[in-house]
């Protein structure tokens, strides 16, 4: 019993560290970019949760009105 | 969501009203239904899925007949179901009760209610909140009926890999993509409108057109793609009854295989023409540059013999010389002379080892150029040398599918002719919707193309022209990030199928004895099972068929996020139970057990229909401690016995029966076996 609460715990430890390095390798790949390219990403991520927030079922906006919204987004972001 | 108990009136097989209630437990979570084939498993299954959904299984027959028959002739013109779940996924645990009901004309009506200190609320938009806990991209992962795990395509098909993709969270991206595309496109249209250029206007007119139409041939296309699938599962259907009738047996069971082979023949043409297609692509520009490299290389010999490439001298020597202010016949070199400056021109053409370098670079990429302009086409005739192989077979295939066909038509039975007729007619009209399909399959293509040109020529134009900065300033920002989420997408793609594939091999470690591993080609994301001597296993072998519970209870645990790795871009974690008309018989009897005990151990809410052929000890032994709840689905005839046997089911020390004669009619009824 407790050596199936001991495998446990390691595999806990295990999958936490692999969580760090992983962590640790995004932030790396990040720093490597450049200024511009970290940019990018940044507005990617923002865009994209703009795209999902109006594609939500329940909250879902018209073709154009996203459209819109996207083009009026891209204007107002700087990079 | 979690269901908690099903009502059933009048639908499919069902006669009144019935009601299951599931097991939800966290530890006891599998509700068992044992029926045998008839019984109404898949009805059951599809009542489920109906009602979430509105949708109905693949294989699912005769949808428009949904009120049960016996009810009907009693004047019953509706049917419904209604499932209570309950959502844990959100901040606090909620209860909700989804109705829907239909006549065999049309759906009468879906209603979501919230359930609240025991009373009902209707709530508005249910259907959305339906989607919110279920996608409608995980869908087909929760409910399989008997068939649809056999004929789950892992193998790579067009459908297969825009299914998964959309599974693994890329659809939104690929929305995003296409609306980005669309800003791209207005801007392009204001440039148009600020211009008065003609060449700009007409371009802009024609990728105005193009957009009209383009919309219109991908439905018509995708329309096409439903008819073809339902067709193929006309005609599996038409060749399996015939394959029942033992005068058409031998025969039709030949036909199918040589149709098998003749599609495995003509995947294995279309794969090959793709590889040769590659290589003429490769080819062109060594082919094209080989005379050139072949002159070039003459010519830098010619220098390297007059010692001129590289120069017989190095920079260094010559700075040397210059510092020292000492020439290497020892004569002393004065500065500002004309001495000085004919050695300071002398650096122009001294060798450096940037000069030596990019000399050597060349000389590489010519031997490149050589190397792949006598491999390439050499490995092109292999190819094509394949591919007339592989003709040749196909049409030894089509040859011996006639012979059948002729020899089917000689079997003199009304039923085989009827069967065979049908069988042909089918066959014809999936060759025409093939073609039909290849046809627009290929306008699309090209008004894509055409669109591509269009937009080229228009940025190009677009350059040249005063127009405002605002625009063009905006309108490269889209095109910069639309590149940079393309990019990013490919990424997060391989990503995804690292992750799939890693979660996969996992589970078959649980599933199999033996050591097998599953490769995700990134291509066409077929799923390969490979043995431990590297040899490919086929899908259809039992190892192939354990493959597809895993690919399925690795899709449903990716969905719950209850693996360890996870999918960036899959949506907000999906606890749905997974409903399985569970074809355990297909399993080899040592992989039985471990399939049931995994699938058990991997869902949240496991709902398995099971028949007694799929039934056994081992089963029975890993399902034990996750067994909530049990009915049995008997099937009431109103006929007499006969000679008709009784089915039974053993369960530890009793035995129930499955099937009953002389009954008041003809249904299907729920009987709870307590645990």
């Amino acid at each position: 019993m407790s050596s199936n609460k001991n495998t446990r715990e390691i595999g806990s430890i295990f999958h936490e560290l692999g969580k760090e390095v992983e962590q640790e390798i995004e932030a790396d790949r990040l720093n490597q970019l450049s200024i511009e390219a970290r940019k990018l990403e940044q507005v990617a991520k923002e865009i994209l949760r703009l795209e999902r927030d109006m594609t939500m079922p329940g909250r879902a906006v018209q073709d154009s009105t996203r459209i819109e919204r996207l083009s009026k987004f891209i204007d107002e972001a700087d990079f | 969501m979690r269901l908690l108990s099903l009502t059933i009136s009048d639908f499919r097989s069902f006669y009144g009203t019935q009601q299951v209630n599931f097991a939800f437990d966290d530890k006891k979570r599998v509700t068992l239904l044992h029926g045998e084939n008839g019984a109404g498993k898949t009805n059951f299954l599809n009542a489920i899925n109906w009602c979430i959904t509105g949708k109905f299984t693949p294989q699912f027959k005769d949808s428009r007949l949904l009120v049960n028959k016996e009810a009907y002739r009693e004047g019953q013109r509706e049917c419904f179901v209604e499932i209570i779940f309950r959502d844990e996924d959100r901040a606090s645990s909620k209860e909700y009760r989804v109705r829907r009901s239909a006549t065999n004309e049309k759906q009468i009506s879906f209603e979501v209610f919230e359930i609240i200190g025991g009373n009902s609320k209707l709530i508005d938009r249910g259907d959305s909140l339906i989607q919110l806990l279920l996608p409608p991209a995980l869908i087909r992962w929760f409910f399989f009926d008997a068939e649809a795990i056999g004929a789950l395509e892992l193998s790579g098909s067009e459908e297969f890999k825009k299914g998964l993709r959309k599974t693994l969270g890329f659809e939104l991206i690929d929305l995003l993509l296409l609306d980005l595309d669309r800003v791209q496109a207005k801007l392009r249209k204001d440039v148009s409108n600020q211009s008065n250029d003609k060449q700009l206007q007409a371009l802009q007119a024609d990728m105005d057109n193009i957009d009209r139409v383009l919309p219109g041939q991908i439905s018509s296309l995708e329309a096409l793609k439903e008819k073809i699938k339902e067709t193929d599962i006309q005609l599996s259907e038409v060749s399996a009854s015939l394959s029942k009738l033992p005068q058409a047996e031998p025969l039709q069971r030949q036909r199918d295989a040589e149709e098998s082979k003749k599609k495995r023949l003509r995947d294995r043409h279309d794969t090959l023409s793709a590889k040769v297609a590659a290589k003429v692509g490769q080819a062109g520009p060594p082919l094209i540059l080989k005379e050139l490299t072949a002159k070039l290389e003459g010519k830098l010999e010619a220098q390297e013999v007059k010692g001129r490439l590289p120069a017989p001298y190095s920079d260094q020597l010559v700075k040397d010389i210059l510092d020292a202010n000492t020439c290497i016949c020892g004569r002393e070199v004065q500065q500002g002379s004309n001495e000085e400056q004919k050695i300071v021109d002398l650096l122009q053409f001294a060798s450096t080892s940037e000069l030596n370098q990019r000399i050597s670079q060349v000389r590489y990429l010519i031997r490149d150029i050589e190397t792949d302009s006598s491999r390439l086409p050499v490995q092109i005739a292999e190819l094509r040398e394949e591919i007339a192989t592989n003709d040749g077979e196909i049409a030894m295939c089509e040859d011996e599918i006639k012979q059948l066909t002729l020899q089917l038509n000689g079997v003199r039975v009304e039923e085989v002719q009827r069967l065979e007729g049908e069988y042909q007619r089918l066959k014809e009209e999936l060759s025409t919707l093939n073609q039909q399909m290849g046809a627009i399959a290929s306008q699309i293509d090209q008004n894509k193309k055409r669109y591509s040109e269009r937009k080229a020529q228009h940025e190009s134009a677009a350059r040249k022209l005063k127009i405002s900065q605002k625009i063009k300033s905006k309108l490269s920002k889209v095109v910069r990030l639309s590149d940079h989420i393309r990019r990013s997408l490919v990424d997060q793609e391989t990503r995804a199928l690292k992750v799939l594939s890693l979660e996969l091999n996992l589970v078959l470690k649980k599933y199999l004895t033996k050591h097998y591993t599953a490769k995700i080609d990134p291509n066409n994301y077929a799923v390969h099972l490979i043995d431990e001597d590297g040899n490919s296993v086929a899908h259809s072998t039992g190892e192939g068929q354990v493959l597809k519970f895993a690919f399925i209870a690795t899709v449903v645990a990716l969905a719950a996020k209850k693996t360890q790795e996870k999918i960036q871009w899959m949506t907000d974690p999906t606890v749905a139970p997974l409903v399985l008309d569970a074809p355990f018989s297909a399993l080899d009897p040592d992989y039985q057990g471990s399939v049931a005990r995994n699938l058990a151990q991997q869902t949240t809410q496991l709902i398995l229909m099971i028949s007694s052929a799929a039934w056994g000890d081992k089963v029975e032994a890993a399902l034990q401690p996750f067994i909530g709840k049990r009915y049995l689905i008997v099937s009431e005839e109103s006929g007499a016995q006969g000679d008709k046997p009784v089915k039974s089911l053993k369960i530890g020390d009793r035995t129930y029966p499955l099937n009953a004669y002389d009954a008041q009619r003809n249904q299907s009824i729920f009987r709870e076996i307590e645990i």
